[in-house]
């Protein structure tokens, strides 16, 4: 209705509001460069101490909570392209900032266990372990799927389908920058239509592969899911950091504004409860049937020193957020989402870590004294991949200037 | 009782509960019929709006705007305020979770223990679904029926319905009415807001449901 415009007053394109400052991106060089150190001391501390294998699972858990957030970001660009959704349009350069760099996070995730899988006789991915699953019928079992080549091919099959998909959309979304030709928007839906199903299907499967089979007498149907929830939620709570880090800098005034904020806390908040939905309805149905084979991994972590991570996940990665979340000022305000988005990502973390970690030791034992390794090795590619949205935010327009539904994202409100 | 009449009075109760007695009519209208309130009557969405703004300006709080279609950013020129609706159904959904809890550990692990596939008694897990529908289905409960309580809904018949200008909001005019019942009510007052706002015209409107005492 004219009236409700006309209380708002137009939205500034000009340079100074849609560009951070040039020769900002300084300090992503500098976060690069810490991550790239923390990332190489890791392995040479951990081979230089005979244990290869800690190395790698603190370097893997950092690598999939960070491959998490790109392929979270992915999966928001091609469901805002798919609802045709206008609101999200202001916001939506961010996400495919994270998501391009689909490239480099996908290798740095897959090149540790590659190395493993290919050259260090599978001390973390056991299943390669001649030791281990020398007489293991249950690898024989499954040794049709789990075997280097299959795992191989798939992963350069995984990275293919990431890459020509973020290069895609993101080619569509940059073009239209330079032409504003409304068409690729059209075009960018049609391939987010085709696009969802296969990235649906080939994070399950790269979650299957490259987490899943740590432990590989274990197996869970609903593990994609668990992946894919945990990777919805970071990577929107992310997209929330930079665009408030972003306008406190002073841009995207009046273009990002607390209704946009309100809306992606909804789906943040949302993704808290899928994520316990589908992480309990796993634990639930495991627990109730009762069978050897499916209980190990919930017995490893229920027992003893892991039973402590285990609730912490529950109250922290749940409870203590959903209860914050409820309360409509908190969703509005860019200061308290960034404490709960700060969080939620340290969560997500600690939920690989949840994963990732048991499995260094075996059985039900914590083995904390190696505790700065950990540290050195979890912070490794999620510093890489903050340094370089740091400097794709500076490269370019903070969001599609020429798209169709701009003006739709820019008089944005909920009226609740 | 008094007291507690006067606050069943002020949050409305006696329009949609039988067992509140109606407080006697602040204002009376010549015919002895009681007095509702005070309607005008605007031909634009932009002149109601611009009303709106006036009399949450003058402090009134029983009031109301109809149109035939909504305008947008109508609440914040009327000065509604968010809803309290939220913190009801968050109390029908504590109840049901908690309640199926208790239920469950009361049934499961106090008055009658059973082994079930070696599970111990009070084990939380298979009890979360049912807390979970039970929590969905209370807040299903309150929120239904605390919007029909809070907005007074259903009722049978409305005042407004004895204006025959009125039913003319559901096509091409725009109404604001403010009630009687408003503690700020002062007829002549009402009126010259009204007017000078840009009613187009300005009428009484009387409660016919109450029965007159001649």
């Amino acid at each position: 209705m004219s009236h409700a415009a006309a209380h708002e007053g137009p939205v500034s394109l000009a340079e100074g509001n849609v560009r951070l400052r040039a020769g900002g991106g300084a300090i992503g060089t500098v976060l690069i460069a810490a991550g790239v150190v923390a990332a190489v001391a890791t392995f040479a501390v951990g081979i230089g101490q005979g244990n290869f294998k800690h190395a790698l699972a603190a370097y893997h858990i950092g690598a999939m909570s960070s491959l998490a957030v790109c392929l979270g970001a992915m999966f928001w660009v091609m469901a805002f392209h798919l609802v045709m959704s206008g609101w999200s349009v202001s916001i939506r350069r961010q996400f495919e900032n994270a998501m391009v760099l689909v490239p480099v996070i996908g290798v740095l995730a897959v090149a540790g266990i590659a190395a493993d899988v290919f050259f260090m006789h599978g001390q973390l991915l056991t299943w390669m372990n001649g030791a281990v699953r020398q007489g293991d019928s249950l690898y024989e079992e499954k040794a049709a799927w789990l075997n280097p080549v299959r795992w191989g091919l798939f992963a350069l099959l995984y990275l293919f389908i990431w890459v020509y998909l973020s290069q895609r959309l993101w080619w569509y979304s940059t073009e239209q920058d330079r032409t504003g030709a409304p068409r690729l928007s059209n075009k960018a839906r049609f391939t987010s239509a085709w696009g969802m199903p296969i990235f649906g299907l080939s994070l399950t499967f790269a979650a299957f592969d490259w987490l899943m089979s740590v432990d590989y007498r274990w197996f869970s149907t609903m593990w994609g899911v668990y992946y894919f929830a945990g990777a919805a939620l970071s990577g929107m709570a992310a997209m929330i950091l930079v665009l408030a880090a972003v306008r406190r800098s002073g841009r995207l005034s009046g273009a990002v504004t607390n209704e946009h904020l309100h809306d992606m806390s909804k789906l943040v908040f949302g993704f808290v409860v899928f994520w316990a939905y589908i992480g309990f309805g796993q634990y639930f149905l495991i627990w109730y049937s009762n069978i050897p084979e499916e209980t190990s991994f919930m017995l490893a972590r229920k027992t003893e020193g892991w039973n402590a991570l285990s609730t912490f996940l529950v109250w922290g990665h749940f409870a203590v957020p959903w209860y914050i979340l409820l309360w409509k000022f908190v969703r509005r305000s860019w200061a308290l989402m960034t404490i709960v988005c700060a969080w939620v990502m340290v969560l997500e973390v600690a939920d690989m870590y949840w994963i990732i970690r048991p499995m260094v030791y075996g059985g039900t034992g914590v083995h904390l004294d190696m505790w700065w390794l950990d540290l050195l090795g979890i912070v490794g590619v999620p510093l890489i991949l903050a340094g370089l949205l740091v400097r794709k935010a500076h490269a370019g327009p903070l969001m599609p200037l020429k798209d169709p539904r701009l003006p739709e994202a820019l008089h944005h409100r909920n009226y609740v | 009782m008094g007291a507690l009449l006067g606050i069943l009075h002020r949050m409305g109760a006696h329009h949609y509960c039988p067992l509140v007695p109606a407080p006697p009519p602040r204002f009376v209208t010549e015919r002895g019929c009681t007095l509702h309130g005070i309607m005008g009557e605007f031909d634009t969405a932009q002149a109601v709006y611009a009303a709106a703004e006036k009399v949450r300006d003058a402090g009134y709080r029983r009031w109301d705007v109809h149109t035939p279609f909504p305008i947008h950013g109508m609440e914040d020129a009327m000065g509604v305020k968010p809803t309290r609706l939220p913190i009801l159904i968050a109390l029908g959904a504590f109840t049901g979770v908690g309640g199926a809890y208790l239920m469950q550990w009361w049934m499961g692990a106090v008055d009658y223990p059973m082994v079930v596939q070696g599970k111990p008694y009070a084990a939380w897990e298979p009890w979360v679904p049912i807390m979970f529908e039970l929590g969905v289905l209370c807040s299903a409960f309150s929120a239904l029926l605390g919007m029909l309580g809070l907005n007074g809904l259903p009722r049978h018949h409305h005042p407004l319905f004895t204006s025959e200008r009125f039913l003319r909001s559901s096509q091409d005019r725009f109404f604001v009415v403010i009630e009687a019942e408003d503690q700020n009510f002062n007829p002549q007052r009402v009126r010259s807001l009204l007017e000078s706002s840009g009613a187009t015209h300005v009428e009484l409107v009387e409660d016919d449901s109450v029965e007159v005492t001649p």
